[in-house]
């Protein structure tokens, strides 16, 4: 019985696995579909102040359709973490990245491009994302 | 049976390949990625600053298509339903590059017939990964 619950019951690091998965999703549709939001999108999820001219509004479709394409393997993922393992490691690679790009973005790039200025605000960002990373690494290493 | 496995892991070998290349080169050397993009999609952007910082996250996306399709090759029956995904990614691409074909002639001059191969590229993809995953199933 108990055996039974726990074959069937979600676990709290599948629940992570599926948020991370709903929200790459949900941006991945809304830059193929709703790419008014874009400049929005950019500012709320990417500190990124956004020029949209004709060619960055076209650039978002290959862009979405990786985003969305990420949020679909991470589901994958989530409904057997210890049978993806190597898919998490993917992920987590992918999370690792995104730090250094985010540290990287704050600290180097172009003021005009940045959409916070504020370094508190980018710091809590970038934490957000590398305890993420930290917690995608507790579920790449846990046993089978 | 053995045809589609055989040309499925020889087509994901390529994506995977170009995938982890292609994003690689995007995450580090955005300029070299912007030639490269010349030369396989005959691109012609205007504005650079924004299209090379863009680079970087979906090089990030692209690297991990790959590694995720490299995974897949260990076992692809074991990885049959990561494997089938690759054809939604394929058809999303399709999908655009069909719907904005006009566009994509007048923003980056990818002429028709640039188009129309690419589209045929990722076709056979799409094709490959789904025979492959219903003769698995």
């Amino acid at each position: 019985m108990t055996e039974q619950k726990s074959n069937t019951s979600i676990t709290f690091d599948q629940i992570l696995l599926y948020i991370i998965a709903i929200y790459h999703m949900a941006l991945g549709i809304m830059g193929i579909f709703f790419k008014s939001q874009a400049v929005l999108i950019a500012r709320s999820f990417f500190s990124f102040n956004l020029d949209y001219t004709s060619q960055i509004k076209w650039i978002i479709n290959p862009f979405a359709a990786y985003v969305f394409i990420f949020g679909i393997f991470v589901w994958v993922a989530a409904t057997n973490p210890s049978k993806y393992r190597l898919v998490i490691w993917a992920i987590l690679g992918l999370f690792v990245i995104r730090v250094l790009q985010r540290g990287f973005f704050i600290l180097f790039a172009d003021p005009s491009l940045k959409a916070i200025v504020d370094p508190t605000q980018n710091l809590i960002h970038l934490l957000i994302v590398a305890a993420i990373s930290v917690w995608l690494l507790k579920i790449a290493l846990q046993k089978k | 049976m053995q045809h589609i496995s055989l040309l499925t892991t020889l087509y994901l070998l390529f994506f995977s390949i170009y995938h982890v290349m292609t994003g690689l080169v995007s995450i580090f050397f955005p300029d070299t990625a912007l030639m490269i993009y010349r030369r396989i999609y005959g691109i012609h952007p205007i504005e650079l600053k924004q299209l090379k910082l863009t680079f970087r996250p979906w090089g990030n996306l692209a690297l991990t298509v790959g590694l995720i399709g490299f995974v897949s090759l260990q076992d692809m029956v074991l990885y049959k339903e990561i494997i089938i995904m690759f054809s939604v990614l394929l058809l999303i691409r399709i999908g655009y590059r069909t719907y904005f074909q006009k566009k994509l002639k007048a923003l980056f001059k990818i002429t028709y017939s640039q188009n129309i191969c690419m589209i045929i590229i990722q076709l056979i993809g799409v094709a490959l990964f789904t025979l492959f995953y219903i003769t698995h199933i």
